[in-house]
């Protein structure tokens, strides 16, 4: 087999175990969302997330970010997160800074699945909390020109907490149906292993072009709790301003 | 039972030759280059095999910063000036694909033609 084959093997493989493995994972805020195994370079963007997920018992969590990144090269995206929180009857709180980097391993479209490597920190407001570090691969395929999947698997971890904790698989994953760049729909789910959550259901996601490079790029979805521990609705969405 | 199904999945996809996947990875794709001159893509329209993979390597000739755009083919690329860059595609259905550069859209636009 040859070198590139065998690369594109393992990372079909990866893509297969993720799936068969079924396990109940996932790291996941009501805010997240799925992360691109592709960089672009150049890429400046403000980013603003929020979600709003009902809580088994009454209420609703919440969770915002803004964010400002950049595509520093064609193989490294970096972005730096202020993260603001609200737990159902408290008040909105800031609640952490993130710093997020994403780095593309493969060319897009040269072999049969696009990878990229997650490196997450967070420095929660609460330090009994330590550092939260997320890491994970991304894996990316255009089935089609129209329609794009992605998986993500994700393993997040608490250095330096006050408390030790045993770390925590998480899934992304997502179908899109690229209709025109206005609007593009499909479904997409989050899961943890903490508390067996998993969550999925329809996303609309587009691009509206402003003046010469800069770009307004959403992506909304609605996430219904398939288990007992996870939340049973989530609304979540992201706004990008990219110049 | 799922780490089993897991298992066979794993192994099918390691034996050599045993996916179309791998078969696929084998077909080397159709190189095509297409160059940037005074923020226009030359030549505009290009040709391709429908169903096979397609390498584009643009060269841009210009000395300022392009960027090689195309919703319909679902790529975004910068190229610098002088530089070249390379861009994979497909395989395509047969069909018709835009591409401009974001950069000097009023100038910059191009087709890719899957037959």
């Amino acid at each position: 087999m040859a070198a590139s084959s065998r690369v594109e093997a393992v990372l079909a493989a990866a893509l297969f175990l993720g799936l068969g493995m079924g396990a109940p994972w996932a790291v996941a805020g009501p805010s997240d969302y799925v992360y691109p195994a592709v960089v672009e370079e150049g890429e400046r963007e403000l980013d603003f997330k929020a979600g709003s997920a009902s809580v088994r018992g009454g209420g609703h969590e919440e969770q915002q970010s803004l964010g400002i990144g950049v595509g520093v090269n064609s193989r490294w995206f970096t972005e730096v997160y202020a993260k603001w929180h609200r737990e159902p009857g408290d008040a909105r709180s800031f609640d952490a800074i993130e710093w997020e980097n994403r780095l593309q391993l493969t060319e897009t479209g040269r072999h049969a699945v696009d990878a990229g490597l997650l490196v997450e920190v967070e420095r929660p407001q609460d330090r009994s909390e330590g550092y939260e570090v997320r890491w994970g691969l991304l894996l990316q395929k255009d089935l089609s020109p129209a329609w794009r999947a992605n998986l993500n698997l994700l393993l997040e971890h608490h250095l330096a907490a006050d408390e030790g904790s045993k770390g925590e698989f998480g899934y992304q994953w997502q179908m899109m149906r690229r209709w025109r760049p206005q609007l593009e729909f499909g479904l997409q789910g989050f899961g943890s292993t903490t508390e067996s959550s998993n969550r999925l259901g329809p996303v609309l996601a587009g691009s509206l072009r402003l003046n010469g490079r800069q770009k307004l790029k959403y992506n909304a979805g609605w996430l219904w709790g398939t288990t007992t521990w996870s939340s049973p609705q989530n609304f979540r969405m992201q706004v990008e301003y990219e110049f | 039972m799922r780490k089993l199904l897991s298992l066979l999945a794993l192994g099918a996809v390691l034996w050599p030759g045993s996916l179309p996947l791998q078969a696929a990875d084998r077909d080397e794709p159709v190189e095509v280059s297409l160059r940037i001159r005074d923020h226009r893509f030359e030549p505009e329209v290009v040709e391709v095999p429908a169903g096979r993979r397609v390498k584009l390597v643009i060269h841009n000739e210009d000395s300022t910063v392009e960027e090689f755009e195309s919703y319909s083919l679902g790529r975004e690329k910068l190229v610098a000036g002088g530089s070249s860059i390379t861009v994979f595609v497909g395989p395509l259905k047969a069909g018709e694909y835009d591409f401009f550069g974001e950069y000097h859209q009023e100038t910059a636009n191009g087709r890719l033609v899957a037959r």
